[in-house]
């Protein structure tokens, strides 16, 4: 469960999210829907998400590597496409990430005129990146602090970063609760800073197996 | 041999830095000139107080109509002139003169002028033509915000968030203009884009949006475009308006961007300095509108 607000929702937003995901050895598959209630959001499905993940190691050095793909049905106009790898490292408190995405906007053929010849805007490229530094402050109780263009549903260009600070509660092995607030920023690196929405996030995390 | 090997990595690393020290310097100095670095950590006249701004401004003085003779007529656009930052402004005075001549029914100035500063903001204002010859249409972009300079741009110029109509025997035309010069339109000025396309759109046969920061990213340089929240928010707008093209600076080199009908174009700048310098000529006529970009 999501609420927010930023300049470009226009009032308050509210959204939910669920992802479910499954281990096979070292392979991890996930898939995610998001439903979202916005004033300049047509469509209450947000987006869906998959994603495969492995286990890799080398020189004894443990990565998470990851494709994902999001289909975004924005609005009547047009809907979003978008294709990306990550690569994960742990260690220690520290989570980095590092990756890459490309997206394409694609206009719905009711708008499709016989004049419009381009149906399709696509951004190559755009990098992705996470550094989170976790840190448990009691056996049931961890916090973290991660700075970030990308979540659950959510990817930015590279240039605009936020921060997300974030808690959970380990209720027992298989159940997590855990809270995200995030606070996003305009115009950073045009040396001009100002506050463009925040989200705060409430979560639960149920594991079917111990693993 | 290791010390041999250390020493001299060391002083290659002393040469290398001896190098880059005076190169780092010059761009420093040259970045200390032309940005105002304390907007990292806090930023004055944010969006939602200029956005008001430009409003109680609008209320006092209409929005421009432009009576042009023909339905054939050309708008010299430009952005990212930074007077003040290079020594000379000869890019700009060839736009002007190009600008005063009769075939031009407007010149548009899309953010990041001056520096920032009054001194180079009132500068680049007594450049421009008369408005008797030639209406400016100007708005700002990030490096009028720096060293407080939205109180200096809007003593000279007022609102940064309006609209110009040209009017021909035939047809009338409207032109829209935002301040994204923070990174981001405001969540006020979103809402006021989108009801003045709704109350005047289907008056105008064409429809042109001029605003700073680029939307698209195709150089993946340091500069700020709006965010992808953002984004979305401004092309279900454009559609869903039929706006025929939206006008951008801000990366300082040309991209051109076609989604259905709407152009987005990203203009070279116009300093001096610039390696590709050009502005652009939008010409219109009863067949369409068609641009070129020209060196100055």
């Amino acid at each position: 469960m999501l609420t927010g607000r930023n300049h470009a929702s226009i009032g308050q937003f509210g959204k939910m999210n669920v992802l479910a995901g499954q281990k096979y050895r070292d392979w991890n598959i996930e898939g995610g829907l998001g439903l979202v209630y916005s004033r300049t959001m047509q469509n209450s499905l947000e987006a869906m998400r998959f994603k495969l993940s492995r286990q890799v190691e080398v020189k004894d050095i443990n990565f998470n590597t990851s494709l994902f793909y999001q289909w975004m049905p924005y609005s009547e106009n047009f809907y979003v496409n978008q294709f990306g790898m990550l690569l994960q490292h742990q260690h220690k408190k520290w989570d980095y990430i590092l990756g890459v995405n490309s997206m394409f906007i694609q206009l719905r053929k009711q708008n499709q005129t016989a004049n419009s010849f381009r149906k399709t805007l696509w951004e190559p490229f755009n990098v992705l990146y996470s550094l989170t530094y976790k840190q448990a402050i009691h056996k049931k109780v961890d916090v973290k602090a991660t700075i970030t263009n990308f979540d659950y549903f959510l990817i930015y260009q590279e240039t605009n970063p936020f921060i997300l600070l974030g808690g959970s509660y380990n209720i027992n092995p298989k159940q997590i609760v855990f809270l995200d607030v995030a606070y996003q920023e305009a115009g950073l690196l045009n040396i001009r800073v100002q506050s463009f929405g925040y989200y705060i996030r409430l979560g639960f995390r149920y594991g079917i197996t111990n693993k | 041999m290791v010390f041999f090997k250390l020493h001299s990595e060391s002083t290659l690393h002393h040469k290398k830095a001896f190098v880059l020290l005076p190169v780092l310097c010059v761009l420093l100095s040259s970045c200390i000139k032309e940005a105002d670095f304390s907007g990292f950590i806090r930023s004055t006249d944010r969006v939602e107080e200029r956005f008001q701004q430009s409003m109680a401004w609008n209320q006092s003085h209409s929005y421009k109509n432009i009576v042009f003779p023909s339905d054939d007529y050309k708008l010299l656009i430009t952005a990212d002139v930074h007077i003040g930052g290079p020594k000379t402004h000869q890019n700009l005075l060839s736009f002007v003169n190009r600008a005063k001549l009769p075939d031009i029914a407007a010149a548009v100035y899309v953010g990041d002028l001056a520096t920032g500063r009054e001194s180079d903001i009132t500068l680049f204002q007594s450049l421009l033509p008369s408005d008797s010859i030639t209406p400016n249409f100007v708005m700002v972009g990030n490096h009028e915000l720096y060293f407080d300079g939205w109180k200096a741009f809007y003593n000279l110029f007022g609102s940064s968030t309006y609209y110009f109509t040209i009017t021909t025997p035939n047809k009338k035309d409207l032109f829209i203009c935002l301040d994204s010069g923070g990174g981001t339109h405001g969540e006020s000025q979103l809402a006021w884009l989108k009801e003045m396309l709704d109350k005047l759109r289907s008056q105008y046969d064409r429809c042109i949006v001029y605003s700073h920061s680029n939307l698209f990213r195709k150089h993946h340089t340091a500069s700020t475009s709006p965010t992808m929240d953002e984004l979305f928010v401004l092309l279900d707008i454009f559609e869903t308006y039929k706006v025929d093209m939206v006008i951008t600076g801000h990366d300082h080199k040309r991209d051109i961007k076609q989604l259905g009908n709407i152009q987005y174009i990203v203009l070279d700048a116009l300093r001096d300095d610039a390696k590709n310098a050009s502005y652009m000529l939008l010409h219109k006529n009863h067949t369409g509108l068609y641009f070129q970009f020209i060196k100055p």
